[in-house]
């Protein structure tokens, strides 16, 4: 290569070259931003148009690769049920190379993707982690020409939840697959045994789970109640009738200053002062204290009697407490017009994927109701489906005995978090400084007035319509 | 190493000499020998402890681990941990990643520093000054105010989980610091060497190469363990650009870890020795290079 | 770190007076000089793409994107100062404020003690100690490996029943759980950037004592100083350019402190508890990744920019009356 540069190019040139390299490596990066405001096209007739490559069922067979990105939460041990997953439709469609991408943060990880329009083709939805913002960018395609045209059936499914996973026009954008509950009232039966206690039952009020946790208190020593992390203040609001926005799907106000509201705020602060609550617990009993293990480590250390908490917790308290009490759970209490708040997850068709139809076939491979066996046999995921509760959850003798009882009482009221790219700004980023300040303040505060401040805040920093 | 060493080294044949005359007379010496190196005992302990309990946890049982007490020796070394380590999470495409972006990282940051940095040290020109007075000032720029125009670049490049964001921009320059050490390198070379070989009508790539280069190796050394440090124990950058957990590197897969397996601290910190490892075996082989470096880029008189 | 050395090398640079720029040869004329030119340019055209693709443009566009509403897609639009009203708004205005108060709460306690500890190590390192590698590498160890594999043991040492409260018992201290109480997270993490950060600034200071001018010290310690004094108006004054220099590192870094508040997040990246381990750096990072704010970040990493700059200029500029980089005979 030295000699080509010694004469042969002026060196002018050269240099030139050098600038017009960079000025449009600049320029690629100001450009390319045709994909982004496709968002509000209709999406095209579902399946190909007759090309040459056709086979019987409209999908082509020419080679593709589609990439399908999920959150894990459950480490290697879900990383391989995913590829053994794609290595199974691979088998069945040669011609399709599915390429798994497992992602622990979600939104941090899938939003800048999309919002620079390249993501992969398929793409999981949780509501808890940014399918709302998602769905603000106009992430997936609807795949409801889909169903339509194939007349798939939808009627294993709770309609409330595809109701929330639709479009305000009732088009479908992701097929659910998964519906966790956070009111899951996990108990030591031990505690409950020593303190001459009945266990809790599903019908239990809220008055009675108070009750039973300030029996169960010795202070500094033992905790009759405790959440699992300090956002469950959130599903404890919600237990009590609290309504958060004015629609639960399509907000267009923020009312988490309403009925109900303050009243479960006040009980709660009463019981943290009281000590039978302790913010703190978990970091005392070798939890790193990050995130779920705030209250679990403690729980499991036998240190509380009942931990308000998800229903995937169960498998980590079984290994954690190491068999030292018996533990079992019930739907957490609610009051009357009390609500449950879930955390629903699914698969849908990202707007930009250049094989939609495969796309949508993979879904329907995932997240369709064999898929949701295949989870729920795995011990992952949730399903959402009654058939499959029945015949894989309530057969199983896994901890805890009636996890499938407890998902059938949460889908009829149950609750997700509302769409849109300003609820995360409007609603977490000010009602959780407001909630942590009030309960850390020297005295209890007027919890009305904090909360009617807090939605006055969410309303000018983030309006939702 | 030539003139390079010779400028900074200076070995002080004074120094000994002076030290041990400065007049302490022999029983409070003993004595303050003694409080010496009980205080740097007590204070390497302390500083060297996080790793010792560190590498003992990795070998013990959860419940061994949260027992009061220092017990640096475990009951029984438990090896499981780092199978367990190894099969909770991708670890090896992690060590994989890491290891991929911090040597292709530090090839490109050493080899195109040290092709830049001659063109500053040897070669004159009109503007040379400029240009070398700009290098410096990117010195001062801190990387979080690049970071947003950086990661639209990239991602508007379809670059995001790729590794390139980490490893193409050290390839063009390697950094202004990188230069700025391989020019000091160049030019404490002698200059003749340049001029002898011109006057045989070798061109600047082979001065350069088959020259100067080869002279530069000891500079080219602490260059390259500097970086991959550097690039090793990168957090922001991986964490911005590297998301996915097939793509990502062992610092930012090892966060998501502290999160996801809170309570199996035998698991962690199984893992997190692991990740240790190789930097301090670098450390380890390297130390007299990272001394010298300091040492030699240090303010002298 | 390499940084770090970067910039001492630069300080030693600017030394306008003594070191005046000397062409190391007879300038080339004409042809020659033209040839020579060309090559110059010619090697250092990957630094000139560097420069240019990773450096002046983001820092010309990241200022343009601070006056926009950039979310990432689209087109930005131009909203005039709207990204630093949104600074002081009642939403954003308190959690900046706390980011900043953060910030230099940490910056401010870490920097002394990291000077203070690694000076003092080094006057102990410096006195002919036997085995003087084993303590070296000992105490420089933690800057080495400073990542988030040795962070994460501190989350344990730092913990309800860890190693610094097993020690705090024994004098009797009943201590915090230091990363979940609001009140200790900050002094947790300034434990932790202080055991990560001494050992570096040690070894400039140890480099910079090892070159100390033995006739100087022999000289004063003849004239009957005692240590002490010998340490206050012999050596300090001579290690005031090892000082200047780990000062520039120090605020860079206290400033720009991340990866620690990060990883002892109760929640990775969230600055709990209650905001109190948020700092500057992860708050621009929230913006730009968690809302997809690029404008409003752009404007927030302006003003930390403008502020390490101006922090940076003002060291460089009061260096001339405290730094001495000549000695006197």
């Amino acid at each position: 290569m030295r000699p080509t540069f010694d004469k042969a190019v002026p060196w002018r040139l050269r240099f030139l070259v050098a600038i017009v390299a960079t000025l449009a490596l600049v320029a690629t990066a100001c450009g390319n931003d045709d994909d982004s405001d496709s968002g509000d096209s209709a999406p095209p007739a579902p399946a190909a148009t007759g090309t040459a490559a056709d086979s019987g069922d409209g999908l082509s067979d020419e080679e593709v690769e589609i990439r399908v990105a999920y959150f894990n939460g459950a480490g290697q041990t879900e990383i391989d049920f995913r590829e053994q997953q794609a290595a199974e439709f691979s088998a069945m469609h040669p011609n399709v190379t599915v390429n798994m991408v497992p992602v622990s943060d979600w939104q941090i990880t899938i939003l800048p993707q999309i919002a620079s329009g390249d993501a992969p083709d398929v793409l999981w939805g949780g509501t808890d982690d940014g399918y709302g913002q998602m769905v603000g960018r106009n992430a997936f395609r609807s795949v409801q020409p889909y169903i339509d045209s194939e007349g798939y059936d939808l009627s294993q499914w709770p309609g409330g939840m595809l109701a929330h996973f639709s479009d305000p026009d009732d088009n479908l954008l992701v097929l659910p697959s998964s519906n966790l509950s956070f009111n899951f009232l996990y108990y030591n039966k031990n505690l409950f045994d020593e303190a001459g206690l009945d266990y809790p039952s599903d019908s239990w009020s809220v008055d009675d789970l108070i009750d039973a946790a300030r029996a169960l208190s010795i202070p500094d020593e033992q905790w009759g109640f405790g959440f699992a992390w300090d956002d469950l203040y959130q599903t404890w609001m919600r237990m009590y009738g609290c309504e958060f926005s004015d629609d639960p799907t399509f907000a267009t106000d923020y009312t988490y200053n309403g009925p109900h509201c303050a009243e479960a705020l006040e009980g709660l602060d009463e019981l943290s002062r009281e000590g039978v609550i302790n913010w703190e617990l978990g970091a005392q009993w070798g939890g790193l204290a990050p995130g779920d293990a705030v209250g679990e480590s403690a729980f499991s250390a036998g240190h509380v009697a009942m931990l308000l908490s998800g229903t995937w917790e169960a498998p980590t308290i079984a290994d954690n407490s190491g068999g030292a009490f018996e533990f079992d759970a019930v739907s957490a209490p609610l009051a009357d017009g009390g609500t449950i708040q879930g955390a629903a997850s699914g698969f849908g068709v990202y707007e930009g994927s250049d094989n939609p139809e495969w796309a949508w076939e993979y879904v329907k491979f995932i997240a369709g109701p064999e898929g949701q066996e295949a989870e729920a046999n795995e011990g992952i995921g949730q399903s959402p489906i009654a058939r499959i509760l029945d015949q894989v959850y309530c057969a199983s003798d896994a901890p805890p005995i009636n996890k499938c009882a407890v998902a059938k009482v949460g889908a009829a009221n149950t609750i997700w978090e509302p769409l849109g790219d300003a609820w995360v700004p409007g609603f977490w980023d000010v009602i959780s400084p407001a909630v942590q300040g009030g309960f850390t303040a020297g005295s209890p505060p007027d919890w009305q007035a904090v909360l009617d401040e807090a939605v006055e805040t969410s309303r000018q920093a983030a309006p939702l319509s | 190493m030539g003139a390079g060493t010779r400028t900074a080294h200076s070995p002080r044949p004074g120094a000994r000499h002076g030290l041990r005359a400065s007049g302490w007379r022999a029983s409070p010496r003993v004595a303050r020998r003694i409080a010496l190196y009980a205080v740097l005992i007590g204070l390497s302990f302390l500083f060297a402890l996080p790793f010792l309990w560190q590498f003992s946890a990795a070998f013990k049982t959860n419940a061994e681990i949260i027992q009061p007490g220092l017990n640096l020796i475990p009951d029984s070394l438990r090896l499981e941990n780092f199978n367990e380590a190894l099969n909770a999470v991708p670890f090896d495409l992690w060590f994989y990643n890491s290891l991929f972006i911090a040597v292709l990282g530090t090839i490109g940051a050493t080899l195109s520093s040290a092709f830049c940095a001659y063109g500053f040290a040897v070669l004159r020109a009109r503007g040379s000054s400029l240009c070398f007075g700009l290098a410096l000032i990117t010195i001062f720029i801190p990387f979080e105010a690049l970071l947003i125009p950086e990661f639209i670049l990239f991602s508007r490049l379809g670059w995001l989980n790729s590794p390139l964001p980490l490893i193409l921009p050290w390839c063009f320059g390697g950094g202004a610091f990188n230069i700025f050490l391989m020019r000091q390198f160049f030019k404490g070379l002698p200059r003749d060497l340049v001029d002898a070989a011109r006057l045989d009508g070798a061109s600047e790539f082979r001065i350069f190469w088959q020259i100067m280069l080869p002279l530069t190796v000891p500079a080219l050394t602490v260059v390259a363990v500097f970086h991959f440090i550097y690039l090793w124990n990168d957090f922001l950058r991986p964490l911005v650009y590297l998301q996915d957990l097939n793509s990502t590197t062992l610092p930012v897969g090892l966060s998501g870890f502290v999160s996801r397996f809170s309570r199996d601290w035998s698991t962690l910190m199984a893992g997190s020795v692991m990740a240790l490892l190789p930097i301090i075996a670098l450390f380890a082989v390297a130390q007299r290079f990272i001394v010298r470096g300091i040492n030699l880029s240090g303010i002298k008189r | 770190m390499t940084d770090g050395q970067g910039r001492l090398r630069l300080l030693s640079r600017r030394r306008p007076r003594s070191h005046p720029q000397k062409p190391s040869g007879k300038r080339p004329s004409g042809k020659l000089a033209r040839r020579e030119a060309r090559w110059f340019y010619l090697f250092i055209t990957p630094w000139i793409i560097g420069f240019a693709a990773f450096a002046a443009w983001p820092i010309l566009a990241s200022f343009g994107l601070a006056f926009s509403d950039y979310d990432l897609s689209g087109w930005p639009n131009f909203i005039g100062f709207d990204n630093f009203d949104k600074m002081t708004d009642p939403v954003q205005g308190p959690v900046l404020a706390k980011a900043i108060r953060n910030t230099l709460f940490i910056a401010l306690l870490v920097i002394p003690m990291q000077l203070v500890f690694g000076l003092a190590l080094a006057l102990l390192l410096s006195q002919r100690v036997r085995g003087m590698p084993v303590f070296r590498t000992a105490f420089y160890l933690p800057t080495v490996v400073s990542g988030v594999a040795s962070i994460v043991v501190w989350i344990w040492i730092l913990g309800s029943d860890g190693l610094l409260n097993q020690g705090l018992e024994l004098l009797g201290i009943d201590g915090p759980v230091w990363l979940r109480d609001p009140a200790t997270v900050k002094l947790g993490v300034v434990i932790v950037m202080i055991w990560g950060g001494t050992g570096g600034m040690m070894l400039i200071f140890l480099a910079g004592l090892q070159s100390l001018p033995a006739e100087l010290l022999d000289a004063s310690a003849v004239d009957g100083a005692g240590a002490v004094r010998r340490f206050w108006h012999v050596k300090l004054p001579l290690l005031t350019p090892q000082l200047f220099f780990n000062l520039v590192i120090g605020i860079a870094g206290g400033l720009g402190v991340f990866t620690e508040t990060y990883v002892i997040s109760t929640d990775p990246g969230s600055g709990s508890p209650a905001n109190e381990s948020l700092t500057l750096v992860m708050y621009i990072y929230r913006q730009l990744l968690q809302n997809l704010q690029a404008g409003y970040a752009s404007a927030v990493a302006w003003v930390f920019t403008a502020a390490v700059a101006a922090l940076t200029a003002i060291q460089f500029w009061t260096s001339r009356r405290w730094v001495h980089y000549e000695y006197e005979n």
